[in-house]
């Protein structure tokens, strides 16, 4: 029985004993917040802490902790009293009234393996944190002898320099204190505490970028000289060196290079691997084999981390937002599957993903390609060719490659097929194939119109009966301004423009690309030897404009002006309907004869026809779909949303609304005869607040929205193509075209010599494809 | 030889890897893309392509272009070159620095010698100046048909030296006396020129008039410097639509284009070398 019950007892030691490792790939949420920050977060025994900022719900400074197993992270303290250098001791006690241990804020948290610290920048007292039953108590260690070391000197201030990086190596605290200077002669410098007596010096040890715990003892660094460390010649930075800092004889000893990319570099040591670990586009790296190879040990869910901590061989990772990522690493990292995006970079998605294929790493591409022939090579060559692709069907050359094959048909997916075919028609023509079968799936869409600003037209004494409707309305408009308003109203202007000089010309760019938007429409082909466009370059040149106001005028201190009409009202993806507190859409036709259209950029998604993953990679793009159905772009894409969407905020801010109307009434009735006009003040100014946000922000896309939408703005878009307004100008066919137009922007050559040589080029463009 | 000295296959066998690596393969494999649909896929088409693209009419009219500009380029460059290294060998020792003049454009790079081409033949450059000075109108030189006379030109003044000194070495080669005897017969300087040395030199005048022709094809880079991917259709070259369908990734089109073009080019030049059998001199 004895022997039963000791084997009993080891075998349950043995298992506690166990690193973390055993902790599986999660998502862990830390506190309630809509958006929470991460200061720090570090590892002590089987226990991640994290000082969390989590403001919007009002906790303030927050210390939480985290164990494997734990769905969620635990709140330990909220409300940290925050201190800087410089406080008056007037805010300290007001910090104290409101039941803030001022003595043991938290300026840096630290730990040694064992325990967890920290320091308070003001008094220099550096204080163990013990987590207990009822939150946490402080146990005072030593105070830092000299806090100059912490200080950095400006040219007319002082301050207390937060260190980025602490670590405590052989009972020594190591600080990584910010020093730039304008020359860039330094950017660190590592200030040594001693944690018995809280002696302070700064280290020898120079042009330190990183530092870490190593093992033995010591501490890893990263150096790089401060100056001449970016290579012209390869266009990248230099490689770090790595060195192996002794904290007792304070040298540092060179071990090796490594070469990151520094501004993403965040890195900390995993004991389990014997090695550094850090997050490079979502693959979890780690310098292995003594520090000679790098070696990648896992990948994240996202392709970035703001904070890390491990355990065992456990990555517990924080990035900008309220969850924790969980993630296993191991030197035999070899996934199966593995995905490769270009171009899509959404974070719900790939967290979809995740949560149903939590083996299959998807990674973003590291290339850049600058055009559709490096995009199609890039598609059909090496093992990580790109498996799915974004692309603008705008602003790239997407229907060049729809055209030659170069996306695969998503049919095999009835979840594709069935979402898109719920879309709005015009979004399903822009994605299908010469077969009719759907290669692609939008995501987004957007387009900009023009408006009017009700308050300088009202001011003006004009009403919406005065505006254009059209572009030779426009032209006709500008000269009117010009004539009867320029002068008058001098503190506006008719729209956004440098001035006289330039407002023939920026009409003209207005006219040239609605027209060239209305040809795709409507004939699928450019021309500029029509009577539509003569009549408008025609309504250009006749404008009057040589009293219009620029927008913004360099005279005195700066004269802006605030424009009647301007560009840039969101039409496609706007659910405001056609004005919001400011401005009223003014949808604008070419002429009277044509109708308006609403030319919208759209974003898509596709599959390369030669992905070795094919069938994962439509399970992405099902989670895309997914995702964007849910968001706001599901009701600009989506024909069958017919119901509002709520704003998720509304409740929580109409509650905290009420409750800081009935704070304010409860202090009313204690306050003082001198005060109360005040608090009747801000109570009304409240209630109305209340009252208008009740009124208006009840939806993100409220039921007119809706409405004004499918009726009147969907049966004008048409999906905007690339042309040569908007395409690459490495491209030299669109160079010579934009040079055209710059030529006769110029006065170069006359408006027939630009439509014969435009016309001329078009056509030769389109009868190569015949 | 080559049965005898196995050697002789060792030392050949390097040179004709290399051009069965970046010859006969790239050559039946473009044979290969010429027949695919072009797609993704690759789909096998036949001479659909082919089909196509001769009725396409871009390629067409860039295939006119292409041999009208060679025609004004390649004679002329040939029987100025003639011209001129029978002249150089009568100046005999000042001869070479005359033919080092003329070489200087053959070793600049093409966009120097546009710029200075720009220059010249703007709206209000030299060349209109001299124009209006003989009465007559300005001319938009680098634009639409009249954009043919600078790109010749500059063709021209880059490739005539080369030819020149090629002309001259073989004119170096032909024995004095035979001018001797003519001159004793009779024969003026036209009569010797193309009775005694265009004879004398015919390998050499079949050369420079196969590289001068296989040049005046390329002079799509002074087109292109000037009037970009869509110049003007007057000098709208076939590599103006190979380019642009290269761009498109219309590879197929490439590939057939090039073949169609280079089954016209052999046409030709089989022309010519059977001619030149006929015409060989005896000797």
């Amino acid at each position: 029985m004895k022997r039963l019950l000791c084997a009993l007892l080891c075998a349950v030691l043995a298992v506690s004993m166990l690193p973390a490792a055993l902790a599986e790939n999660a998502m862990v949420q830390v506190g309630d917040s809509d958006s929470i920050y991460v200061r720090e977060m570090l590892t002590v025994g089987d226990t991640v802490y994290m000082l969390v900022n989590e403001y919007s719900d009002g906790d303030g400074m927050c210390l939480y902790s985290w164990k494997p197993g734990q769905e969620q992270a635990l709140q330990l303290v909220k409300n940290l009293a925050e201190v800087y250098d410089g406080m008056s001791e007037e805010d300290l006690n007001m910090l104290r009234e409101n039941g803030q241990d001022v003595e043991h804020a938290i300026t840096l948290l630290f730990t040694d393996g064992t325990s967890l610290m920290a320091m308070n920048c003001i008094s220099g007292l550096i204080f163990r944190i013990v987590p207990g039953e009822a939150g946490v108590t402080y146990e005072d260690m030593v105070t830092v002898a000299n806090l100059k070391a912490f200080i950095r000197e400006e040219e007319d201030y002082s301050y207390f320099a937060t260190p980025e990086q602490s670590l405590v190596v052989n009972g020594t605290l190591l600080c990584m204190v910010p020093d730039y200077t304008p020359d860039y002669d330094n950017f660190y410098r590592l200030v040594r505490v001693d944690l018995k007596d809280g002696a302070t010096a700064e280290s020898a040890v120079k042009e330190i970028r990183e530092i870490i715990p190593y093992k033995d003892g010591k501490a890893l660094l990263l150096q790089r000289q401060t100056k001449d460390y970016y290579d012209n010649d390869k266009n990248s930075f230099l490689p770090f060196t790595l060195a192996v800092y002794d904290a007792d004889a304070d040298t540092a000893q060179s071990v090796g290079t490594l070469d990151v990319n520094e501004y993403q570099l965040r890195w900390t040591w995993c004991d389990a691997l014997q090695a550094p670990v850090w997050v490079d586009g979502g693959r979890i790296m780690a310098l292995v084999d003594d520090l000679k190879t790098t070696k990648q040990v896992g990948f994240l869910p996202v392709n970035s981390a703001n904070r890390m901590a491990v355990m065992g061989t456990t990555l517990v990772c924080a990035d900008y937002d309220k969850t924790l990522y969980v993630r296993d690493m191991s030197l035999d990292f070899n996934p199966e599957a593995s995905l490769n995006l270009y171009g899509l970079y959404s974070t719900d998605a790939r967290l979809l993903f995740n949560s149903r294929y939590p083996n299959v790493p998807v990674y973003d591409a590291e290339e850049y390609y600058s055009g559709l022939e490096a995009i199609a090579q890039a598609m059909v060559t090496g093992s990580d060719s790109l498996d799915i692709l974004c692309m603008s069907i705008s602003y790239s050359q997407f229907t060049t490659m729809l055209r030659k094959g170069y996306c695969a048909d998503l049919s095999a997916s009835s979840a594709i097929t069935d979402a898109v075919g719920r879309m709005y028609p015009v979004f399903q023509e822009a994605v299908k194939n010469k077969n009719g079968a759907i290669c692609a799936v939008p995501i987004s869409a957007w387009s900009s119109g023009w408006y009017v600003n009700r308050y300088v037209m009202e001011d003006v004494g004009l009403t919406m009966e005065d505006m254009p409707t059209n572009y030779i309305e426009l032209c006709q408009f500008v000269t009117r301004w010009n004539e009867e308003f320029a002068d008058e109203y001098d503190m506006y202007t008719v729209f956004s423009t440098s001035g006289a000089d330039y407002m023939k010309n920026n009409l003209f760019d207005y006219i040239l690309r609605d027209y060239i938007n209305y040809c795709q429409a409507t004939t699928g082909s450019v021309r500029f030897n029509t009577d539509l466009f003569r009549s408008l370059v025609a309504a250009v040149e006749s404008v009057e404009c040589r009293d219009i106001r620029p927008t913004y005028e360099e005279s005195g201190d700066g004269i802006w002006r605030d424009s009647l009409l301007d560009y840039g009202f969101s039409v496609v993806g706007n659910f405001r309907a056609n004005e919001d507190e400011y401005s009223t859409m003014l949808p604008m036709a070419l002429t009277a004869d044509t109708e308006v259209i609403n030319t919208a950029d759209v974003d898509v998604v596709f599959v390369n026809p030669r992905s070795k993953q094919f069938d994962l990679a439509l399970r992405y793009v099902e989670c895309v779909l997914e995702t964007v159905e849910k968001e706001s772009t599901g009701y600009v894409l989506f024909a069958d949303k017919t119901e509002p969407r709520m704003n998720e905020y509304y409740e929580t801010a109409v509650k905290q609304m009420e409750r800081d109307i009935a704070e304010l009434e409860e202090a009313m009735k204690n306050a003082d005869e001198s005060e109360r006009r005040e608090y009747e003040e801000g109570l009304e100014a409240q209630r109305e607040w209340l009252e208008e946000y009740k009124a208006k922000y009840r939806y993100d896309i409220s039921p007119e929205g809706l409405a004004y939408y499918q009726t009147e703005i969907v049966p004008t878009i048409a999906v905007g193509k690339q042309t040569f307004l908007n395409a690459s100008s490495r491209e030299s066919a669109n160079a010579e075209l934009q040079t055209l137009i710059k030529r006769y922007k110029e006065g170069q050559i006359k408006i027939d010599q630009f439509i014969k040589e435009a016309d001329n080029k078009l056509t030769m463009m389109e009868m190569e494809d015949q | 030889m080559f049965q005898k000295k196995k050697i002789v296959w060792l030392l050949l066998l390097p040179g004709m890897a290399g051009i069965l690596a970046f010859y006969i393969v790239p050559f039946v494999g473009g044979l290969y893309y010429s027949m695919m649909d072009g797609s993704f896929e690759n789909t096998f088409v036949g001479f659909e392509n082919y089909a196509r693209i001769l009725q396409n009419n871009m390629f067409l009219a860039g295939l006119k272009n292409t041999w009208i500009l060679s025609l004004m380029c390649a004679p002329t460059i040939w029987l100025l070159a003639f011209l001129l290294a029978a002249m150089l060998k009568t100046l005999k020792e000042r001869s070479t620095a005359f033919r080092n003049i003329l070489l200087l454009p053959y070793l600049m790079p093409s966009s120097a010698l546009l710029i200075i081409w720009l220059l010249i033949f703007d709206y209000g450059g030299v060349v209109n100046r001299l124009v209006v000075a003989l009465g007559f109108d300005r001319v938009l030189w680098l634009e639409g048909s009249a954009l043919r006379v600078p790109i010749v030109l500059l063709y021209i003044w880059k490739n005539l030296g080369f030819s020149v000194v090629l002309f001259s070495s073989a004119l170096s080669a032909v024995h004095p006396s035979l001018y001797e005897f003519a001159s004793l017969e009779g024969a003026g300087w036209w009569t010797q020129a193309f009775r005694i040395t265009l004879p004398q030199i015919l390998p050499t005048a079949f050369l420079v008039f196969v590289l001068a022709w296989v040049n005046a094809f390329k002079i799509f880079k002074e087109a292109y410097f000037i009037g970009g991917d869509y110049p003007a259709a007057e000098i709208y070259t076939l590599q103006h639509f190979m380019n642009n369908k290269f761009a498109k990734l219309d590879y197929q089109d490439v590939t057939t284009a090039a073949y169609l073009f280079a089954l016209g080019v052999i046409a030709l030049f089989a022309l010519m070398y059977a001619s030149k059998a006929v015409r060989a001199p005896e000797t």
